[in-house]
């Protein structure tokens, strides 16, 4: 296989607290080849949106990248100074989040913010030149009656078109890995549809890759090429869409895509759930972080080795899972689905 | 089936908050017709703009129509008389999104929960018992009761307010988006909870959400909305699965199906773009209707706007499914051709 586009080796975010240092990401790896688009799911305090803003180097303070580095192209992106890393991001890795509203300026022009992103990456362009690529990048986006919308505030759009803005603020400088926290979360089904679709499009046009962090695994299952699970600042599982729907090896995976209620056929009787709650990162269990949780780890009359051992996995395998007992999960739901 | 009286019976509500010069502004609710029955998992499904919120605060009293009646076993709820509005706003209890919100920080459990048993002949021993069963029925412990708010989960949190509304032993729960706000993992336990008291205590449950896959799993019967309107209203298996509106067929296709093997494809979904307001005249829905285009943009669509009715398929209008489309009946038809195309 070729190098991958954004190689991640052991990333470590911690955030320095009144009750000592807690890790909101642990010890975090994975790659992304261009063009991809890779899920990171996981429900609150999991880390998914640290870890975003990790790879962007925006973790705010007191939180710090401890350790691990983050390769794009061969540029470890984690020892760049923060002058250096300035001139990397917007350009060639960028963030596009959830309230797109929150990240405009309220008294500026729809042209205007994104000819101001132009110009601060060193754009010595005229002012009419760097208006008209924003309006193409509108274009690109489907925002509709450009030449009006430019010069409207952002207040003004409904929002599916401040989506589309945000998107295009993301995208005007053609950044290789784009970081989209939860891009259409607040926005309608219908609407939701159509930014998904978009994103999906611009990977493959522009050979962007997106790194797709959600709380949501219908919308996983819509556009990304592989997904990773995270639990209590860990990745849990990491594998190709299709495998991780058809055959979750983590007991947590399991969880989550039966939570995943069916939108057609007949309703089920009672759903699945797990006990307890997502723990904080101030106190992660011991052993497998899962543990206090895990069903299987009951069904199993709770082993020795969940609460002591932290869970070994092979990342290097293209679909991996850490559990002790990520074997015994698979064949299990082999035989639920040939019954 | 026999026909019983139904608890609810909506007529021809319109609700307009425009007061003034912003007259012109689209009513949040025009002329929404419809019933609910005792016992059943009732839902209102839209997107933003659709007026399931507002049509949830009418049903609980908390605003009054504009034109229009409802009326509650019997009782219009505008006009009753003191006592009988009394035992009205007992009967039917609400349940808010945000569980942060909705409970007093600075007050315990204990005290959040027996404002319910205030006006009750009840010795202090009997109302903690009482308010212990209560915690019990939701799957608290009761050694919960003398905790503060800020020490429980957002699940917990929903499964007090939960408690809260059941403290006066309602007949009827407006609750809306009451899982939005949670996790996933969390959201099954309230969902599974939320069914239970629904069988155990028959309940009415009137679920406002957006979200499709809860309505699918929790009701009986399902009213779409769009921009104030009622679009259909039927049975949850007619509705999410042969459905005779074109926007809910529209709606229930932008979902994504979460199945990676077959992403949707979505030949109805149109832009929301081409129709911010809705046009003064004929079918809310025209600007973005595929139906329409597919029928080769009938006259009606956009001189009348239709009225949600019985559709007339079969030997009887079938009084239990309605659709507000001139072309209902065609729906399901059309809808196999768009998706052959």
């Amino acid at each position: 296989m070729t190098e991958p586009l954004l190689k991640v080796t052991g990333l470590t975010v911690e955030f320095l607290g009144r009750h000592g240092t807690v890790r909101a990401v642990d010890d975090v790896s994975f790659t992304i080849g261009r063009g991809e688009i890779i899920g990171l799911v996981g429900e609150s305090a999991s880390g998914k949106s640290t870890l975003g803003l990790a790879l962007m180097r925006m973790v705010p303070s007191p939180g710090r990248i401890s350790s691990g580095s983050i390769s794009l192209e061969g540029q470890d992106l984690a020892a760049l100074s923060e002058a250096e890393m300035r001139t990397v991001r917007g350009s060639r890795i960028s963030l596009i989040v959830q309230d797109a509203l929150a990240t405009m300026n309220p008294v500026t022009t729809i042209g205007e913010q994104i000819e101001e992103v132009i110009r601060d990456h060193g754009d010595r362009s005229s002012r009419a030149e760097r208006m008209t690529r924003a309006a193409t990048m509108l274009r690109e986006v489907r925002l509709p009656n450009v030449d009006q919308n430019l010069r409207r505030f952002p207040h003004e759009l409904s929002g599916g078109m401040q989506q589309r803005v945000a998107i295009a603020e993301g995208l005007v400088l053609g950044p290789q890995v784009i970081i989209a926290d939860e891009p259409t979360t607040a926005l309608d089904v219908t609407v939701q549809a159509q930014i998904l679709s978009l994103l999906r499009e611009i990977c493959d046009t522009r050979g962007t890759s997106i790194v797709f962090v959600t709380h949501d695994l219908a919308t996983v299952a819509e556009i990304c090429d592989r997904v990773m699970v995270m639990y209590a600042g860990r990745i849990v599982e990491s594998g190709t869409v299709r495998e991780v729907f058809r055959q979750p090896a983590h007991p947590y995976t399991k969880a989550l895509l039966s939570g995943l209620l069916p939108l057609a056929g007949e309703p089920l009787a009672e759903l699945d759930t797990l006990s307890g709650q997502p723990p904080r990162p101030e106190d992660w269990p011991t052993g497998c972080r899962f543990h206090p949780r895990c069903p299987l780890g009951e069904a199993l009359d709770h082993p020795e080795i969940c609460m002591t051992d932290d869970p070994h996995v092979d990342e290097s395998q293209p679909h991996w899972a850490a559990c002790h007992f990520a074997e015994l999960q698979q064949p299990a739901l082999t035989e639920e689905v040939a019954g | 089936m026999t026909e019983e009286a139904p608890l609810y019976s909506v007529h021809n509500v319109t609700k307009d908050f425009a007061r003034g010069r912003r007259r012109s502004v689209r009513p949040a609710l025009s002329e929404v017709s419809l019933v609910i029955r005792r016992g059943e998992g009732f839902g209102i499904v839209g997107e933003s703009g659709s007026g399931k919120t507002t049509l949830g605060r009418l049903l609980v009293g908390f605003d009054t129509p504009t034109e229009g009646e409802i009326v509650f076993e019997g009782r219009a709820v505008v006009g009753m008389k003191r006592a009988q509005r009394r035992s009205f706003r007992q009967g039917v209890q609400m349940v808010f999104q945000n569980p942060f919100a909705s409970l007093n920080p600075f007050r315990s459990i204990r005290d959040t929960l027996s404002d319910g048993y205030a006006h009750r002949r009840m010795s202090s021993g009997e109302r903690d018992t009482a308010m212990k069963d209560l915690l019990g029925l939701v799957g608290l412990h009761e050694s919960m009761l003398d905790r503060y708010p800020h020490e429980f989960s957002g699940g917990q949190r929903q499964r007090i307010v939960l408690a809260r509304a059941l403290s006066v032993n309602p007949s009827v729960l407006v609750a809306d988006e009451p899982v939005s706000a949670l996790d996933v993992s969390i959201q099954a336990q309230v969902l599974n909870l939320l069914n239970t008291l629904k069988k155990t205590l028959g309940l009415t449950v009137i679920m406002v959400t957006h979200d499709l896959r809860v309505v699918n799993f929790f009701c009986d019967r399902i009213a779409v909305m769009y921009m104030g309107r009622l679009v259909e209203v039927g049975d949850r298996d007619t509705i999410m699965n042969e459905s005779s509106h074109p926007y809910t067929r529209m709606l229930i296709s932008a979902a994504p199906n979460g199945d990676p093997e077959e992403r949707s494809e979505r030949p109805w979904v149109s832009s929301e773009l081409a129709a911010s307001e809705p046009p003064a005249e004929g079918c809310i829905f025209a600007p973005r209707c595929w139906l329409r285009q597919q029928l080769g943009n009938p006259e009606e669509c956009v001189t009348t706007q239709p009225r949600a009715r019985p559709l007339l398929d079969g030997p009887a209008p079938d009084e239990a499914h309605l659709a507000a489309c001139h072309f209902a009946e065609d729906v399901p038809e059309q809808a196999r051709l768009a998706q052959v195309s």
